[in-house]
């Protein structure tokens, strides 16, 4: 059938026609004015877009980020009772996982079975059986019920952000893939997407304040690791700020940032390593910013963590703040708290959160807050408590930093609360947002992430392009100087080879990588060779003396096992490739590999055609090759 | 235009120097490996965080190392990028805090525009690892395969031995060059596995064709003929896809810069090693065989 010049014309005819189908989407979206975009109604627009060529986000500028929940984490909260030995059982079991790149789930029952730990203790509620083996089964239900929610709840966050289809996938059993094609600000992607959304209302145990400090502080004396700064530079020169400045803050614009030159005195910090750092500052006690990384770590120190009281922790205000310390400089501080571990309320009993700008008349006039209203539990738990605690200080506490904390002036009836103390409106929303969309089932960690900058997307198409281009004029010129009429063939094939690669990328719906282009680059440079190898085995034959037909026969015969072979072997790294890279390998070995199996029709078949054309009804005397 | 029209060269007559030539290369990556302490590995398998930053002029490094220095970036690594004004700062992982770029704006105070981040954790880095070297090894065994099946054994010993030989060399480069490895140069490495396999295959094709129309001839004479016949091929393939991967390495862009390189050093190895160590190596285990029947 294939000796028939008619069929392989037609078919021919016909791939072409299918690649011109498949490509013209493509054309259209790229070729396409803003303005006749816009007027396009939304399911034409998604429609062409499915169909054209996907950008990968390293040339349209994006984020790709994964995402692992913290299943340890989770298994941890789902134990009804928290013994010590169960704790560090999961503990070890993560680490082991960690070092030994296992799963965790298996670690934990080979550690409880090894320590004789019986999980149904735990875990009543979970299992009916109750040896630890279903036990086990049931946590990876929870864990998978925990990563589907999480996905649903990342899908709603980033829906209300406003991303042109954004791609979120559950990746493996615990992870999930975020793809936020064009994006602007990676940072507040990145906080929206990680925030578990813990919202709490606390009590500040001021009461407790000194004596922790003082603790602390004899800790640090008494530890080996630690020394006093050195007396050598103990100036007292130097501006301590004054507490609490009660000057009007419009006058901080003009003023200077001289939180950089205010240093604690070194005699100070020789008796107080720790509380020598906070000063009374507006609103409570604080750190200035270029001392804050430093009290930061202290408060980290195991040692330290280990004499504060078990019914609290420190916690940070969730932003710096500026005050003026005289008429023309000012200080940037972080303000410090001791909040109570037993939250009043928490956010379960929360509902209705909306992000407004304050109405006028209250002390917070003109700034973005969030209103919000709770359950009836939260509600009555809510006037209790602030009935009892009048005069006291309630920290608003989301993410582990604390957003406000206001005195109750008395008791809060019917749950209506606001919260104020965001740094903009993107902030305030964002809360909102994720408050409405619920909090994690587990914390989720940013394990990789790739982001491109949409400008440095664009470089890149546009480099790609004229490498691209570079490449294919200098191949297409070698050809014809090398093989003249035949390297013309040749060139022709070429050309059909690329236009095919590309149908069939559209045609997958597949997306264009960076790492992509190069194998299209790349593809130019090794398509040819089936060429070169059937002109060069043609030029042998002819050498022996055969006729241009029976050399151009044995050409092609012989030739084909060769690139058979040769281009199977190139396709197994391809494939092996696809298979296990991800993202951009992939879409580099997905064209390779395209460019390849395109190769044998373009480069076998459609010249075989054209010299059979040529030699259909005249013998050819010559040969241009 | 024939540029090798009926060559005539031992090939195989000069396998020994070629054999010389290629221990040297090999003891030198591996000696240069060794001294570093292997490869030197980027973020995607050591975990880590590295960002792209554009300015508006020049930048200064030495004062720009000082000023994220004194705001918590001590260990990080700063080099231009590409341009003058581009830098690329390599630090610690950093995803699970979320507050680099405000970070970096607040320890480098001038303006600049974020172009890449990227930020691999140390886990995911060790996966990436034997992901990498499990596609290696696996493309390795499933060609072995392959080849054996389509030829036989000894070929397969010939072919792997050369693409052991490729990889080896073109690592080597990359240490000897303190060029880092990550993910897309070992992608490059496969492509060069299937570059320098295709070239060796056609060799090897045309050797079995010629033992069965030359079955007088030696061994020695087949290869040798075989490898003069191919020549032309090997050539002009060589040097259209040198061509296109020069012209991605030179107009590509940064980032794509290394990616093309390894592709570069590959095509010349690759070239070489179908010409001077797959057929030796192939005899080699022939001509041993044969001896103890």
């Amino acid at each position: 059938m294939f000796r028939d010049l008619k069929v392989r014309g037609f078919l021919i005819f016909l791939v072409v026609l299918a690649a011109g189908y498949k490509i013209y989407p493509t054309y259209q979206y790229y070729t396409m004015s803003d303005e006749s975009k816009a007027k396009m109604s939304n399911g034409d627009m998604k429609k062409l877009r499915s169909d054209a060529i996907n950008l990968g986000l390293d040339l349209q500028g994006g984020m790709y980020v994964l995402l692992e929940a913290e299943i340890p984490t989770l298994v941890r909260k789902l134990a009804s009772k928290k013994p010590d030995e169960l704790m560090k059982t999961i503990t070890d079991a993560e680490q082991r996982a960690t070092n030994l790149q296992t799963d965790f789930f298996d670690e934990f029952e080979t550690l409880a079975n090894k320590r004789e730990l019986r999980l149904i203790r735990y875990y009543t509620n979970l299992s009916t059986s109750r040896d630890n083996g279903s036990v086990i089964s049931a946590l990876k239900l929870q864990r998978d019920d925990a990563v589907s929610s999480a996905l649903e709840i990342i899908r709603n966050r980033v829906d209300e952000f406003g991303v042109a289809e954004p791609n979120i996938q559950k990746y493996g059993k615990n992870r999930i893939i975020v793809e936020l094609a064009g994006i602007d600000d990676a940072d507040r992607a990145r906080k929206l997407i990680q925030r578990t959304a813990s919202l709490e209302f606390t009590l500040v145990m001021n009461e407790k304040l000194q004596s922790t400090l003082e603790k602390i502080d004899a800790t640090l004396l008494a530890a080996d690791d630690f020394k006093t700064p050195v007396d050598a530079e103990d100036d007292e020169d130097k501006d301590e700020p004054t507490d609490a400045v009660d000057d009007i803050f419009s006058e901080l614009d003009n003023a200077t940032d001289v939180s950089d030159i205010i240093s604690t005195p070194v005699h100070i910090l020789k008796e107080s390593p720790f509380s020598g750092y906070l000063r009374g500052l507006p609103g409570g006690v604080g750190v200035v910013s270029n001392e804050y990384n430093k009290v930061k770590s202290l408060l980290e120190r195991e040692d330290v963590q280990s004499v504060i009281p078990r019914d609290g922790r420190f916690l940070w205000a969730s932003k710096f703040e500026k005050t003026p310390i005289d008429e023309s400089n000012f200080v940037e501080y972080r303000l410090l708290y001791f909040v109570r571990n037993n939250p009043e309320i928490s956010g379960g009993m929360v509902k209705n959160p909306q992000a407004t700008i304050a109405s006028a008349g209250t002390d917070v006039s003109g700034q973005w807050v969030v209103n919000l209203e709770m359950t009836p539990e939260g509600a009555r738990k809510w006037s209790r408590f602030t009935g009892a605690n009048i005069d006291k200080q309630v920290a608003i506490v989301l993410d582990e930093k604390i957003f406000m904390a206001p005195f109750i002036r008395g008791k809060i009836p019917g749950g209506r609360t606001q919260i104020s103390g965001f740094a903009d409106a993107n902030e305030a929303k964002d809360i909102s947002n994720v408050l409405r969309a619920g909090e994690l089932p587990a914390p989720v960690y940013i394990i990789e992430e790739r982001t491109v900058g949409p400008s440095l997307g664009s470089d890149s198409i546009t480099s790609g392009r004229q490498a691209m281009l570079v490449g294919f004029i200098i191949v297409l010129i070698f050809m014809v100087l090398y093989y003249q009429g035949s390297g013309l063939i040749a060139n022709i094939a070429l050309i059909l080879n690329l236009v095919i690669v590309i149908a069939i990328l559209a045609g997958m719906n597949a997306t264009l990588t960076l790492p992509g282009i190069a194998g299209l680059i790349l593809t130019i440079g090794m398509a040819v060779d089936a060429n070169v190898i059937i002109f060069e085995r043609i030029r042998e034959e002819l050498d022996l003396g055969k006729t241009v037909k029976a050399a151009i026969d044995a050409g092609y015969q012989r030739a084909f096992i060769t690139i058979l072979d040769a281009n199977i072997t190139t396709l197994i790294a391809a494939f092996v490739l696809a298979w296990i890279g991800s993202g951009p390998i992939k879409g580099f070995a997905i064209t390779l590999s395209a460019g390849i199996i395109c190769s044998m029709f373009t480069a076998v078949f459609v010249t075989r055609t054209v010299f059979m054309m040529m030699t259909a009804n005249k013998p050819l005397e010559k040969l241009s090759i | 235009m024939r540029l090798f029209n009926k060559t005539n060269i031992d090939f195989v007559g000069k396998s020994n120097i070629a054999k010389f030539l290629s221990m040297a290369l090999i003891i030198a990556g591996l000696a240069s490996l060794a001294l570093k302490g292997g490869p030197e590995l980027s973020i995607d398998f050591t975990g880590g965080t590295i960002a792209q930053l554009q300015f508006d002029s020049a930048v200064d490094i030495g004062e720009l190392r000082a000023k994220l220095a004194e705001n918590g970036f001590e260990s990080s690594e700063i080099i231009t990028f590409g341009s003058p004004n581009e830098v690329l700062i390599k630090t610690q992982f950093s995803g699970a805090n979320s507050e680099l770029e405000s970070n970096l704006r607040t320890a480098i105070k001038s303006e600049f525009q974020v172009r890449r981040v990227e930020s691999v954790g140390p886990k995911i880095g060790k996966e990436l690892q034997s992901d990498a070297l499990s596609a290696i090894l696996l493309s390795l065994l499933l060609i072995l395969i392959y080849i054996s099946f389509r030829f036989d054994r000894f070929y397969a010993y010939g072919a792997v031995v050369a693409l052991i030989h490729d990889v080896l060399i073109t690592m080597g480069v990359f240490s000897l060059l303190s060029i880092e490895i990550d993910l897309t140069i070992v992608a490059a490495f496969l492509t060069i596995v299937g570059y320098s396999l295709n070239d060796t295959i056609v060799v090897f094709d045309r050797i079995r064709e010629n033992v069965i129309k030359h079955a007088r001839e030696s061994l020695d004479t087949i290869v040798n003929i075989s490898l003069n016949s191919t020549l032309g091929r090997t050539i002009v393939t060589s040097l259209t896809t040198f061509v296109v991967v020069l012209s991605l390495f030179l107009f590509g862009g940064e980032v794509i810069k290394n990616f093309a390189f390894a592709l570069i050093v590959g095509i010349f190895v690759g070239t070489y090693s179908s010409i001077y160590v797959a057929s030796p190596v192939m005899m080699y285990f022939e001509k041993k065989v044969a001896a103890k029947k």
